[in-house]
This record gives structure tokens, C-alpha cells and sequence, in this order.
């Protein structure tokens, strides 16, 4: 019996996509509480609303788990797992592309190299009210930031996150990376890493909120 | 060390006091004679010099010729070599040559075949090189100038804050080899020709920008792409529901419009090397069957490899399975 609730909860990404792909710009996708199976591509301003716990995305080991090509989007109440990418393993970022994340999990994914959780380099990244855990990478265990991109982190949790530089967070070129009330604990040191350049100058910017 | 001199002495045929003449550098081989103390910062940097040059500076050093300043300006300019990954055992060796090759007077235009990745993971920086090479090589030799004093100018592209800047890079000719005598990264005489130094010069140029040789390892050909053009790149991402025919169609009206392209493979890609970057050269249909055409900056590897061994013509069925990003750069 549990089984069988168990089956019924766990579908593929196909229709998903296909739901994403014909939005209409700045729709609003509401998810079921399943587990949907596989990776997404996103290329168009949309927002994503699942039911936080109970919503996840599971990329099963195949692929960044979502990535961004275009638009303004917003991730609410999603829990990634599994994904596994070159850069970014639960989240890419490209094209001067904006995303916010709501309310949203993300664990247990790896990239190969940058940005195990999330991996930016041209684009916007703010996280508020999410968890960061149990990812890996080379460099941005939680996330890397690059080129000259922007990372906001705020109100967030981040810990268990495993990589060479910067366990959390590491940010490079001209990135700049604001936390903003984040609790940061046993993440491989050095959690947070600027990584200096001969020439390149990223910030990582820690703010306190009482 | 800890230490605030440090005698410098060398043997040879110029001697002590000799006149400096920077258009006659002495060959590798020569040495001079001298022993002089000198500040330990100077002595620290000449670990970072050429042979020749190191002895040139230390014998006008020595004679108070007024070439030492000029030299020493230069030693300034350049710095230190850029590090290299740990494990890569290699010594700097000047490479005699030009940028480009020259035909009655000319430069000849730079070729995708120039680029020979070597020993290094920065597969996204020379295929980015190879894609610039296709569709702009004359952008390529604007990018880089030579220097009265034997140098290069190599002027990258970089965005901060959302806005493009120029940041001119000063390039010595001397490049990382193997103890074989091998070059280790970026061939800087693919084919055996001394006069196509421009893609080791580059990838120098991106090391000393990025602090290291180890810290360009791994990157996105997009960005890379950028580096060289001053143009935006955007990215396809390419997944398991992406149509083929729309990466065919994109990549022939690119190519139409004289785009760098890049295309990338999965980190399991089966049919080709995998986690690695490419050029595309372009879009073909033969027999009704539709290819990208692309190129493997690994080129003629120091020889050993045909330069059609590196380019492949990618069904579009195999496109999904191992391709998972395509980056195209603004024209």
C-alpha cells in the first residue's frame, strides 16, 4: 500500500518541461507535492511554486539538475537533490539571467568543478529563506560565484557543504557575494573564500543581522 | 628566505663590467662572470627572468650601464612567471618567434590548426581560441602587439559591473616546458613553426590576469570567448528534451552570421572526449543526414595526432547523449 502512494508520487520532468516551455512570460507553475524525476531546462521568465518539504526535484545523478539560459525566475518551495553537472550541480545560472530562490533546498549535489549547489557567472542569484547542505564541488561547495556576477544570500542555512576552496561559498573574477543573516556551520574551511586573481578583485561581502 | 641580500654569480664570456647592448642578448648558452650583491627582491625575480636576460641585467647592473634601469623596468612589467599547477614539474624557456605568421610583409591570418591545447585543463580557453580563429582571425591579431623590448601586448576583454574594459596584458615570450624539453601547455610552435606564438601567448596572458597557470585550469568557453571578442556569449543548455534540429538550426544561422561557437560535452559523454570544450566550425548536411562539425583543441598534439583525427562531424543522434551546451558568441 505504501508502495504503491510511494510509485504515484514519483513522475518524470517530461511534462514539467513541456509546461515551462509553453508558459506564457511571467506565468506561474504551481507543483503537487511529488517527486518529479529528472533535470530542467528554463529559458523564459517563470515562477516555480512547489510545497516546501513535499516538492522535489530529484535529477538522479544525470545532469545539472535546472539550469537557467534566460528571463527572471523564481523557485519557490522546491527541495533539488541529485543533481550532478561540470559547473553547477543543482543550479546554473547564464545569460544575464535573474533568479530568486524561495523557501527552496538544496542537497546533496555536485558539480565536478564550481558551484556544487549553485554556479553563476553571468547572472543574478538571490537565495532567501534557503537551505544549502551536503553539496560538492572543486571550488563553491554551496555555490560559486563568477565572471561579474552578483549573489545575494539572506535569512539562509548553510552547512555540510564540501570543497577545496570555499566549502560554502567561493567567488572569483569580479563576482559579488553578499550574506546577508546566514547561519554558516561545519561547511569544509575555508567556509566563504574570495579567491584572489592576478588581476581580478571578487568580494564577499558578511553582513550580521541581530 | 629570510634574508635581505643575495650574491648572484654567474660565469662568462661578457665579464665584469661589460658593456650591455640589449640588441645583442646573449644566446641561452652564454654565461657571464660576475658576483655582486643585490637586493634580495631583484635576486627573488630573476628566478622569473630568461637565462640571457638575467645575465644581460646582472652585468649592467654591475657596470652601472643605463640599460640596467631599462631592463629592470621591464623585470618590474613582467613580474614573476605565473605559478603552475602543482604537480607539473616545469622550467620557463624563451621562445624565439612571432605572433603570427607573414607573407611578403604581411600577417597571415591566425588558423583553428594553430591551437594545440598541450598538458593543461583549459580546453574552454583553447577552443574558444580555435572559434575565434574560424570566424574573426583578424580580431585575433589585433589582440596582440609586440614590444620594442621583445615583449607582447596581449589586450583581453573582461566585464565588471556590467561594463567591458580593455586590460592589457605585458606578455614575455618564455613558456613552461618539460624536462624532455617538451612545451607543457599551449604549444607555442604548433607544427614546428616559430611564428604562431598567439595561442600560448594568450593562454600566458590569461594566466598572469588570472594569477596562475593553475588558476585557468578548468572555465566556461563562453566567458572564454568573451576574453578574446569583447562580446557577450549566451548559452543553450542542451537537455534531454531539447530537438536536436533546433541545435542544428541554431548553430547554421550562426555560422551565416559569422558567430564563435563553442559546443561542450557531459562529464560521461561516450563518443567523444568528455568535460571538454570544442570549436564548431559549422553545420553540415550530406545524404539527408544533418552534422556539427567541430574541433578538438587538442589539434595535432606536439604531432603525434593527424589534424582530421580533431575534427568531428557529430550526428545530431548523438547530440543529446553527449553534448550539454552550446555558447555562441555575439558577431
Amino acid at each position: 500500500m505504501v508502495l504503491m502512494m510511494t510509485m504515484a508520487a514519483t513522475v518524470t520532468t517530461t511534462q514539467l518541461q513541456q509546461r515551462i516551455d509553453q508558459a506564457e512570460p511571467g506565468a506561474t507553475v504551481r507543483l503537487e507535492p511529488k517527486t518529479y524525476v529528472g533535470a530542467i531546462v528554463i529559458r523564459r521568465s517563470i515562477h516555480i511554486v512547489g510545497v516546501p518539504g513535499e516538492t522535489v526535484l530529484d535529477a538522479a545523478k544525470e545532469g545539472t539538475a535546472i539550469r537557467v539560459d534566460d528571463g527572471e525566475v523564481t523557485l519557490e518551495g522546491l527541495t533539488v537533490v541529485n543533481g550532478r553537472g561540470r559547473y553547477g550541480g543543482a543550479l546554473a545560472i547564464d545569460n544575464e539571467a535573474r533568479v530568486r530562490l524561495l523557501d527552496c533546498v538544496l542537497s546533496g549535489n555536485r558539480a565536478k568543478h564550481r558551484g556544487g549547489g549553485a554556479y553563476v557567472e553571468r547572472g543574478v542569484l538571490r537565495a532567501e529563506r534557503t537551505t544549502f547542505a551536503g553539496n560538492r564541488a572543486e571550488q563553491g561547495g554551496g555555490v560559486f560565484a563568477g565572471g561579474d556576477a552578483k549573489v545575494t544570500i539572506a535569512m539562509s542555512f548553510a552547512h555540510d557543504n564540501r570543497a577545496d576552496e570555499g566549502g560554502f561559498v567561493a567567488a572569483a573574477d569580479f563576482a559579488r557575494v553578499v550574506l546577508r543573516g546566514v547561519q554558516v556551520a561545519k561547511n569544509a574551511e575555508p567556509q566563504v573564500h574570495a579567491i584572489e586573481g592576478g588581476m581580478t578583485k571578487p568580494s564577499i561581502e558578511l553582513v550580521t543581522v541581530q | 628566505m629570510p634574508f635581505d641580500m643575495v650574491r648572484v654569480t654567474t660565469a662568462g664570456a661578457h665579464g665584469v663590467g661589460g658593456a650591455a647592448d640589449p640588441d645583442q642578448i646573449p644566446s641561452r648558452n652564454t654565461t657571464i662572470a660576475i658576483s655582486h650583491d643585490i637586493p634580495n627582491e631583484e635576486a627573488l625575480a630573476f628566478v622569473s627572468m630568461p637565462t640571457a636576460e638575467t645575465a644581460l641585467y646582472a652585468s649592467a647592473r654591475v657596470s652601472n650601464d643605463p640599460i640596467a634601469a631599462q631592463l629592470q623596468a621591464r623585470l618590474t612589467s613582467t613580474g614573476k612567471e605565473p605559478g603552475v599547477p602543482t604537480d607539473d614539474a616545469v622550467t620557463y624557456k624563451r621562445v624565439e618567434g612571432e605572433a603570427f605568421r607573414t607573407k611578403d610583409g604581411r600577417t597571415v591570418d591566425p588558423t583553428v590548426a594553430d591551437v594545440d591545447q598541450g598538458g593543461l585543463g583549459d580546453c574552454y580557453l583553447m577552443g574558444a581560441m580555435a572559434a575565434v580563429a574560424k570566424t574573426d582571425p583578424n580580431l585575433l591579431r589585433n589582440m596582440i602587439s609586440k614590444n620594442d623590448d621583445g615583449t607582447y601586448t596581449v589586450r583581453l576583454r573582461v566585464k565588471e559591473g556590467g561594463k567591458w574594459k580593455t586590460v592589457p596584458v605585458n606578455v614575455t615570450p618564455t613558456f613552461p616546458h618539460n624536462s624532455d624539453g617538451k612545451h607543457s601547455y599551449a604549444d607555442p610552435t604548433p607544427g614546428n613553426q616559430n611564428n604562431t606564438l598567439w595561442p600560448a601567448l594568450i593562454e600566458k596572458a590569461y594566466a598572469q590576469y588570472k594569477g596562475g597557470y593553475d588558476k585557468i585550469e578548468g572555465g566556461n568557453s563562453g566567458r572564454a570567448m568573451e576574453l578574446i571578442t569583447g562580446r557577450s556569449s549566451r548559452n543553450t543548455s542542451i537537455g534531454s528534451t531539447t530537438d536536436p534540429n533546433d541545435i542544428y538550426d541554431k548553430v547554421k544561422a550562426a555560422e551565416r552570421g559569422g558567430h564563435p561557437m563553442t559546443l561542450s560535452t557531459k562529464d560521461g559523454a561516450t563518443d567523444y572526449p568528455g568535460d571538454h570544450a570544442y570549436a564548431v566550425l559549422g553545420a553540415v548536411e550530406r545524404d539527408g543526414k544533418k552534422y556539427i562539425r567541430i574541433y578538438n583543441p587538442w589539434g595535432v598534439n606536439d604531432g603525434s595526432r593527424k589534424l582530421e583525427d580533431s575534427i568531428y562531424e557529430v550526428p545530431l543522434d548523438k547530440l543529446r547523449a553527449n553534448f550539454d551546451s552550446l555558447k555562441i558568441n555575439d558577431a
